[in-house]
């Protein structure tokens, strides 16, 4: 028996236009390179603030609540330049408040820093202050006789940028202990 | 799938080697930077009130009769000195790299963990000594792949090659710095909840808050410049000698909200994208490019500098001595004469009017942001550039921001031509 002469209707596959060849060895260097990243990474978000390493928490939370900063006036409330007098900057101020605020939270198992009583909000943000007068004293800075902590508070609403301020703490410069 | 996968890691390049002229420029400015971190006075802080990092190993440094606090002894700190004087020369010289690049790294580690365990952390440093330490695995892998090697009387492997070395310096300085950004993005979604880009437009109060801050350092009245406060009732009038006029970026990305959305959320995606950096040159170079311009637009907006991030992008991912070097070995097509005049046309229009006096404070700050790249160059080698040598340093900033700004140009000509080739109709066949 003879079979038609005909071709079967078998549909085709579509074959590739190009065959791509399996990714080359150079790649292992990348692979390494990413591995190294990998573990950079890991490390910062685990022991967190642990120089060499950070999780680069600022500006991580942005919300409505009011935004403060902390500067230094003398005893008539004239501002005064934190960096030439002290050799750190107007940030550090808040940051080391912050890192005091923080231990008390957990070495006192409190929920978070709101629940730290006012007495010794007062009494962290006195002792920072004072912290900031040996240093400025230390440098040799000619300080007034009074050093006053300030708060601002900026409030971002609809029709406007609005401050408030508040006094945090004051130290007496002649009757602070020398360094 | 895994044919386009496949495809599309084929087309990934070989990591570039990197020759000893470029290698050179790498290290000389970054020794630049390392000397002006080391040349200032000894550190002001005689105790570690919160120990941080290597501090907390206060038994440790006990037991091996050291202080990270003594970098204060001004004896100990003009020893630190002269120790990282040799090692800067060695370094640069490329002797004894797997013994210099520790010794850099345990004493820029050793001096910002003093800073940093003061009680504020400071974020300018960290990305330093990661390269550092970056730098400091890679040579001590090819130095233990050539010894493991020489002792069993056979060759090193391909990769510990003496002329790869420079290679993985140069990609693993890379992947250091570029995973920085990618940590703060995460901790960015952390804290806020995953709502950091749908609330981005608040960041625009922290630019009021960072330009009090700049003013209360230095009382410099320029910070206090823009449109008036709004005045709520409830205000205190004693306090209105503090009531400075606000930003005017910051009153204007409040009045924009969905704008500051856009520009802080592409912010927010290049940190992301950072790690692409070590894919290729012109991936680095791009997210390098990206990087300098934010970090300049950062520091316009908010009066917050990071410099060691500008210029760490500026010495290996926008890297120009090593476009040079490709160009000239032909490596890579030379840009046409047309795209070098017409950069160096640019960048002199640029300079000349950032050198004019009566321009707006937008208006200088948008010039400042343009030549970024020339000025991260010339702020890298001013430490070791004597003030008689100041218009040489300037001429340098010129040149790296032409060739940059050639780059640039080159790669956005070759991407418009490749995209036009692709959308061309094709023409029929005869």
């Amino acid at each position: 028996m003879r079979l038609p002469n005909r071709t079967p209707n078998i549909p085709r596959m579509p074959l590739p236009a190009t065959i791509t060849p399996a990714p080359r060895g150079h790649l292992w260097g990348y692979l390494i390179a990413a591995g190294f990243m990998a573990l950079i990474a890991a490390l910062s978000l685990t022991i967190r603030e642990n120089y060499p390493f950070s999780h680069f928490p600022m500006y991580g939370n942005p919300n409505s609540r009011p935004v403060d900063y902390y500067f230094l006036t003398d005893g008539s409330g004239e501002p005064l330049p934190v960096a030439a007098l002290t050799g750190e900057t107007a940030p550090r101020i808040k940051k080391r408040m912050l890192t005091q605020e923080f231990k008390y939270v957990k070495d006192h198992h409190l929920k978070d820093r709101t629940a730290i009583p006012p007495e010794i909000i007062t009494e962290i943000r006195t002792r920072v202050l004072s912290g900031f007068v040996t240093q400025a004293r230390s440098r040799g800075s000619s300080l007034p006789a009074e050093i006053q902590l300030w708060k601002g508070l900026i409030h971002q609403q609809d029709q406007g940028y609005s401050e408030s301020f508040e006094q945090e703490a004051a130290v007496n410069t002649a009757a602070s202990p020398p360094p | 799938m895994t044919a386009h996968l496949r495809g599309l890691l084929n087309r990934i390049p070989p990591v570039r080697l990197v020759g000893s002229t470029e290698a050179l420029v790498q290290r000389i400015l970054l020794a630049a930077i390392l000397w002006g971190v080391f040349s200032g006075p000894p550190l002001p802080y005689p105790d570690l009130p919160e120990p941080v990092g290597l501090a907390r190993w206060s038994s440790l440094w006990q037991s091996l009769g050291w202080d990270l606090s003594r970098f204060s002894d001004p004896h100990v700190w003009s020893t630190t000195r002269t120790i990282v004087s040799i090692t800067l020369v060695a370094y640069v010289a490329g002797l004894g790299l797997p013994i210099a690049v520790p010794i850099l790294a345990l004493l820029h580690i050793g001096i910002r963990t003093v800073v940093n365990s003061q009680g504020a952390p400071h974020h300018g440093h960290q990305i330093l000594s990661l390269v550092l330490i970056a730098q400091w695995l890679v040579l001590w892998a090819c130095a233990a792949a050539r010894l493991i090697a020489r002792l069993h009387s056979d060759s090193p492997p391909p990769w510990a090659q003496p002329k790869r070395v420079h290679s993985w310096i140069w990609l693993y300085s890379i992947a250091a710095a570029a995973i920085t950004y990618p940590v703060s993005v995460a901790t960015k979604l952390e804290v806020s909840r995953g709502k950091w880009l749908e609330n981005s437009h608040y960041v625009a109060a922290q630019i009021v808050k960072t330009n009090r801050q700049g003013y209360y350092n230095s009382l410099d009245p320029s910070l206090l410049r823009g449109v008036p406060l709004a005045r709520a009732s409830s205000d205190n009038p004693a306090h209105d000698r503090y009531r400075y006029p606000v930003p005017v970026q910051a009153a204007w990305l409040k009045d924009h909200r969905s704008l500051a959305q856009t520009l802080f959320g592409i912010g927010f995606l290049l940190e992301a994208c950072a790690g692409l950096a070590i894919l290729s040159r012109w991936f680095a170079f791009w997210i390098g490019l990206g990087f300098v311009i934010l970090h300049t637009s950062i520091g316009w907006l908010m009066a917050l500098y990071f410099p060691l991030n500008e210029w760490i992008m500026a010495i290996y991912f926008l890297n120009a001595a090593g476009w040079i070097a490709a160009f000239r070995s032909r490596e890579l097509p030379r840009p046409a004469t047309t795209t070098w005049i017409a950069a160096t046309i640019l960048t002199s229009a640029a300079f000349a009017a950032s050198a004019l006096p009566s321009l707006s404070p937008t208006a200088t700050g948008m010039l400042r942001v343009a030549i970024a790249p020339a000025s991260s160059l010339s702020a890298i080698l001013s430490p070791v550039c004597p003030a008689s040598l100041a218009p040489l340093n300037l001429a340098l900033g010129f040149i790296f921001q032409t060739v940059i700004t050639t780059v640039a140009f080159s790669g956005l000509l070759s991407a418009w031509r490749h995209l036009t080739s692709r959308f061309r109709p094709s023409t029929p066949a005869l």
